[in-house]
């Protein structure tokens, strides 16, 4: 008989340990465990090694009360190497200098919560909600026994909604309001006064206060919307690629496209207070395509430069990006 | 065989406080003295059973360096067994000598750096498994009152928590040093936030 690998007896041992914590066995599950466990000693230690794992996140249930808000103010640190991590690992470490502070702890129902410029922060909520906070944003968090409440102060957040049919979860932005059952999407208070959402997976439907002319809104995934007061809703189907586009700063990235030199350059203030500055409105209409590390917008302005053949000119907090051809 | 082959409760508890902290630092100790045709994964797995099928643990006073000292009969076990006894397997016999500095009680991680790395691990689960996660184990549901609030069958909800353990137990095994040992190294003039004159520094 072949050896099995680690892996797999690791699966099957995983599986049963999920039995096990599931209740009492029948005769004939049990008469199957024996065989399983009588097959090989290495069945048995994946066995005791699944049940203690699972055991150890019993801990977890200290973290319901445990909120430590000191993980905030750790100083950068990188995130263990998870399996699903990995890539994204690989993709910071690429950057410059590594600044995201990453921090991942179970909240009491009532909260607030920011990040500040440059700063990067995930959060699991205690109904099993992700949430990851932008640069520069601040939620509050209300959740009550009817409904699950998260007003959108500022920035940018990303959701992963777990499923509770008994309480709808409900994103205020100030100017929209995001009702979901269960869905992964995301929230951005523009600075301009606007909101925009992308839905990434599922359905999310958008109400207004002045229902007049702002009937709700149903989005699905791969649709964005922009809200402002005083205008109705904005639907527009994006492709599959411009939705990944819009989630890069989940990995400490920023994507263009297509967008303007002038729309980059905003979209780096926001993660630092380094300045470029576009000298003439013609420079700042050249389109930018490629992806950036977001924490070295020194680093985009010198390779837009480069390729547009502009001068990087030095000034105090920054840089001003001049096309040398006229003056 | 051994005579225990489903274990008490007890002894799970007692694998899950005193050993499973250990594993990643004997994991590191074992890749650095590679056995041929011994996988790490298998040295864990027979150490597990060895710890599993012990009559009492009252005596162990340095789980540890008991652990420790089972994976190195593990592999001696292997060593001997095996049928053509290679040169690089009797090399590194010596090496499996444990030394003193592999047994200081201050490399165990502290309780809430270990708690921050059960919520990250906890939070890169696949949606639908951490939410299975989170309600079993923050807040003590039933599996079967899973199944109701999640609106699944009972067994879907076992299967998650199956995938989300199996997830789980791999990354446990990918894992280095305790967290305090050997991080990616960030260059000294890293800050952190907020910086005197706005730009960010490099590396």
């Amino acid at each position: 008989m072949a050896r099995q690998r680690a892996a797999e007896i690791d699966a099957e041992a995983a599986a049963w340990a999920a039995r096990l914590d599931r209740g009492p066995l029948s005769a004939s599950e049990q008469t199957r465990l024996n065989q399983w466990t009588a097959t090989s000693t290495r069945h048995v230690g994946a066995l005791a090694r699944a049940r203690a794992i699972h055991h150890h996140f019993d801990r977890a249930a200290a973290l319901g009360s445990e909120f430590d808000p000191e993980t905030r103010s750790r100083p950068a640190r990188r995130q263990p190497a998870t399996g699903q991590s990995l890539a994204r690992n690989a993709l910071i470490a690429m950057a410059a200098a590594l600044l995201l502070v990453i921090g991942v702890a179970l909240l009491p129902r009532a909260q607030t919560l920011d990040t500040g410029v440059g700063e990067l922060r995930r959060v699991l909520l205690d109904d099993g909600t992700s949430l990851t906070l932008n640069t520069d944003s601040r939620v509050a968090i209300d959740f009550g026994d009817r409904r699950r409440l998260l007003v959108l102060e500022r920035g940018e957040i990303l959701l992963d909604v777990a499923h509770d049919a008994q309480r709808p979860f409900v994103v205020d932005s100030g100017i929209v309001r995001v009702h979901v059952t269960g869905t992964r999407f995301s929230v951005f208070n523009y600075p301009d006064k606007s909101t925009r959402v992308t839905v990434i997976e599922g359905e999310v439907e958008l109400r207004r206060d002045q229902t007049k002319d702002s009937p709700p809104v149903t989005l699905t995934a791969n649709t964005g919307a922009i809200s402002r007061d005083g205008t109705p809703t904005r639907v527009t189907q994006l492709p599959a690629e411009e939705t990944e586009r819009r989630l890069k700063w989940l990995d400490g990235m920023l994507a263009f496209n297509g967008q303007t030199l002038a729309e980059a350059a905003t979209e780096f203030s926001r993660y630092s207070t380094y300045r470029i500055i576009v000298a003439t409105p013609e420079v700042g209409r050249r389109k930018v395509v490629g992806l950036f590390a977001a924490n070295n917008p020194s680093g985009f302005a010198e390779a837009v430069a480069l390729s547009f053949g502009l001068h990087a000119e030095p000034v105090p907090g920054g840089v001003r990006l001049v096309d040398p051809g006229r003056h | 065989m051994p005579g225990r082959r489903i274990v008490d409760n007890d002894r799970i508890v007692w694998i899950a406080r005193e050993i499973l902290p250990h594993e990643p630092a004997l994991r590191s100790w074992l890749r650095a003295r590679p056995t041929a045709g011994l996988e790490v994964d298998d040295v864990i797995q027979e150490a597990y059973a060895i710890l599993a099928a012990l009559s009492s643990t009252g005596e162990i006073r340095n789980p540890r360096a008991y652990l420790f000292s089972v994976a190195r009969s593990v592999v001696l076990q292997h060593v001997r067994r095996a049928r053509i006894v290679s040169i690089e397997a009797m090399a590194g016999i010596e090496d499996l000598c444990i030394s003193d500095t592999d047994q200081q009680p201050d490399r165990v991680a502290g309780r809430s750096q270990k708690l921050r790395l059960v919520a990250e691990l906890i939070g890169d689960l696949p949606h639908k498994c951490r939410q299975a996660f989170v309600l079993r184990k923050v807040h003590g549901l039933s599996q079967k009152e899973i199944a109701g609030q999640m609106g699944i069958a009972e067994s879907t909800v076992e299967k998650h928590i199956a995938r989300g353990l199996n997830l789980i137990m791999g990354w446990i095994a990918e894992l280095g040093e305790p967290a305090e040992a050997a991080p990616v190294p960030v260059p000294a003039s890293t800050t952190i936030r907020k910086r005197r004159n706005g730009q960010t520094t490099r590396r």
